[in-house]
């Protein structure tokens, strides 16, 4: 144990430590640099284009990055002068809503106004065109709603989490064990906010949440696709309802292409079909 | 005071992390060309964007009909094959298996309008075909893997005189039991308002996935890498995964319209009111030998999921096992490799007594 009077530099020095030891790593890949954040490192200095797995790693570095922040969360809670004396169970507590605060700050959602001028009546020859953008404007206004409503329940997740590793923190002071490293703790974050997160993901509200939300994203798409359509067609560009079309004349044409050339047998009464042997009887693969 | 780690404990940790994440990065880089697949095949087939392999011997001819994979259409069947240490296929082929897989391709805008009926009845019965030819047999083995095991049944059910035995793997066939995550997500989806906009993107499924658990899969894996990265063969054997993982084929519209309306959402297959291609997919009318493996730990398909087969076909030499492991796991994991191989050739052997 250290003797430092005060707990909360010892830590903060460790955490130094840690970061000191990707910081020299980064200084030499890339002298003179101001240190960026993790993605924006790898976006430098990451792999080379024709990687396989550029997303890859970058949410790799982007994990680790979250593993030093929820560890910074996890250091301001620790025991300082303030807290001094504090039984188990309050610093558990303590630390569970200073996590759930961290938690709530990272998942707040943007949020921007969109309920200017939706009421308005389209006019004009563009009128067509008004109503397209007035309803992708009000699809958006819905999507961030929704948005919205997804994240606060996001909140919820990462509070009962919180409050889940608190409690088992506390349990674990209580019975004498303890946790021999911070990936062990970690590792019993990320088990207790997935149990968290599965008590949501498998309600009702959740479930109805996405599919608003894919619905939303998919009707904006839609109307974008008229809006460009009817701009295309100005220019007599092709589009895609065009290209379906064909595609679906070309389909049928196939089909029928190979009903002349393979005729569907007609149905014998099953009493008095003659078994034939099996290679015989086989069906030929149908072509297209 | 809490037990928590001792400050000197967490200094050397973190010091040691840092360390170590330093060099995971030049190690993932080095790792960035790392190969996919390893057993050596062949193409005997193809219509479209479909390509049917062979792979070539391993070992003396066990004498068994060859057995053609039927992989799903979401992500690639290379990971049936993946690497030498971690290849269900390379195991059939040491246990003398004549072993065909299907590659679906990769679908584009052309393909949007392929139904379940083109991928079963064109696709893969012409597969069938092309082997049962080949081979002058009047039917083969067929081993279909998630969702081309649900393929599998519907063409067993449809096709029954060109499967001699039938082996489904991580198979949905109750797509509404109370485990099931991504059915419960998908239940409200418009689907005509998202194919729509055509092909499915591969990257919106793998979101789904990620979503099922995005602690563990977005977060923990990554930082566990660092415990790896002095070891080359894991850091290689994590962008293998990684590379499989990601490199996920959009869905052709009409199909994944088909599948989600009517598996997920009107779970038609185990109520028995499902149609492909205008003939009705009985799964009372599958006679032949069953071998249902499925994973006791899926979170994408849940066991409740793969075992309702069991109720509805109508063979009477079923055989359900269950394997202790994860749905990625029965390909490549220790436990799947060790049990999966094994069950499947010697199932097979059983049959062919029988014969």
């Amino acid at each position: 144990m250290s003797e430092s009077p005060d707990p909360t530099k010892a830590w903060r020095d460790a955490l130094a430590q840690g970061q000191q030891a990707f910081l020299k790593f980064y200084t030499e890949q890339a002298p003179g640099q101001p240190m960026p954040q993790f993605a924006e490192w790898w976006a430098k200095f990451g792999a080379p284009k024709t990687s396989p797995g550029p997303d890859a790693a970058g949410l790799y570095l982007a994990a680790c990055d979250h593993f030093f922040t929820l560890t910074r969360a996890f250091m301001e809670q620790l025991p300082n002068q303030q807290n001094a004396g504090m039984d188990a169970q309050s610093m558990a507590k303590k630390f569970a809503a200073g996590l759930e605060e961290w938690f709530q700050k990272s998942a707040a959602p943007g949020k921007t106004a969109w309920t200017q001028g939706l009421e308005l009546p389209s006019l004009g020859v563009t009128r067509q065109q008004q109503d397209l953008w007035q309803r992708v404007l009000e699809l958006t206004k819905r999507y961030q709603e929704l948005q919205t409503q997804l994240s606060a329940q996001w909140s919820a997740v990462g509070r009962e989490a919180a409050q889940k590793f608190g409690a088992e923190l506390a349990a674990a002071s209580k019975s004498g064990k303890g946790f021999g490293d911070l990936k062990s703790l970690y590792d019993r974050w990320i088990e207790n906010a997935e149990q968290a997160y599965s008590t949501h993901a498998h309600q009702e509200k959740y479930a109805g949440l996405l599919a608003g939300l894919t619905n939303t994203l998919n009707e904006i798409k839609a109307k974008q696709r008229e809006l460009i359509e009817s701009w295309a067609q100005q220019f007599d560009l092709p589009t895609r309802t065009e290209i379906n079309s064909v595609h679906s004349r070309l389909k049928a044409m196939q089909q029928q292409l190979h009903e002349l050339r393979e005729p569907k047998p007609r149905a014998k009464p099953e009493t008095k079909a003659k078994a034939k042997p099996k290679r015989a009887a086989r069906k030929p693969a149908r072509k297209r | 005071m809490t037990q928590l780690p001792e400050p000197d404990a967490v200094a050397r940790e973190l010091a040691e992390f840092g360390r170590r994440l330093g060099m995971a990065l030049p190690a993932l880089n080095g790792a960035a060309g790392t190969q996919v697949g390893c057993s050596a095949k062949h193409a005997v087939f193809s219509r479209d964007k479909l390509t049917l392999y062979r792979f070539e011997p391993l070992a003396r001819p066990s004498g068994l009909r060859p057995v053609l994979i039927c992989y799903a259409l979401v992500n690639r069947p290379y990971m049936m094959d993946l690497q030498e240490d971690r290849s269900l296929i390379r195991a059939l082929l040491k246990a003398g298996l004549d072993v065909y897989l299907i590659d679906w391709g990769y679908p584009d805008g052309a393909d949007r309008l392929l139904g379940l009926d083109d991928y079963i009845n064109v696709y893969l019965d012409g597969c069938v075909q092309q082997i049962l030819d080949a081979h002058d047999i009047d039917a083969l083995n067929l081993l279909g893997v998630c969702q081309g095991g649900t393929f599998s049944l519907c063409y067993a059910a449809l096709h029954p005189d060109k499967v001699k035995n039938l082996i489904t793997m991580v198979a949905p066939v109750d797509f509404k039991t109370p485990e099931n995550l991504l059915s419960k997500w998908v239940q409200g989806i418009d689907v005509d308002l998202m194919i729509q906009s055509g092909n499915v993107q591969g990257a919106l499924l793998n979101l789904a996935f990620l979503s099922l658990m995005p602690f563990r899969l977005t977060q923990q894996k990554y930082v566990g890498l660092v415990g790896s990265a002095e070891n080359t063969p894991e850091v290689e054997n994590f962008m293998r995964m990684e590379k499989w993982i990601f490199d996920s084929p959009d869905q052709a519209a009409a199909a994944f319209g088909e599948f989600i309306r009517w598996f997920y959402q009107e779970n038609r297959l185990i109520r028995g009111t499902l149609e492909i291609g205008g003939r009705k997919v009985d799964l009372a009318s599958i006679s032949q030998p069953v071998l249902n493996l499925y994973a006791l730990r899926d979170h994408l398909v849940p066991p409740s999921a793969s075992t309702a087969l069991g109720g509805c076909i109508g063979s009477t030499d079923y055989s359900p096992v269950g394997i202790d492991t994860g749905h990625i796991g029965m390909y490549v994991s220790g436990t799947g490799l060790r049990e999966v191989p094994g069950k499947i050739v010697d199932w097979l052997h059983s049959q062919a007594a029988h014969e």
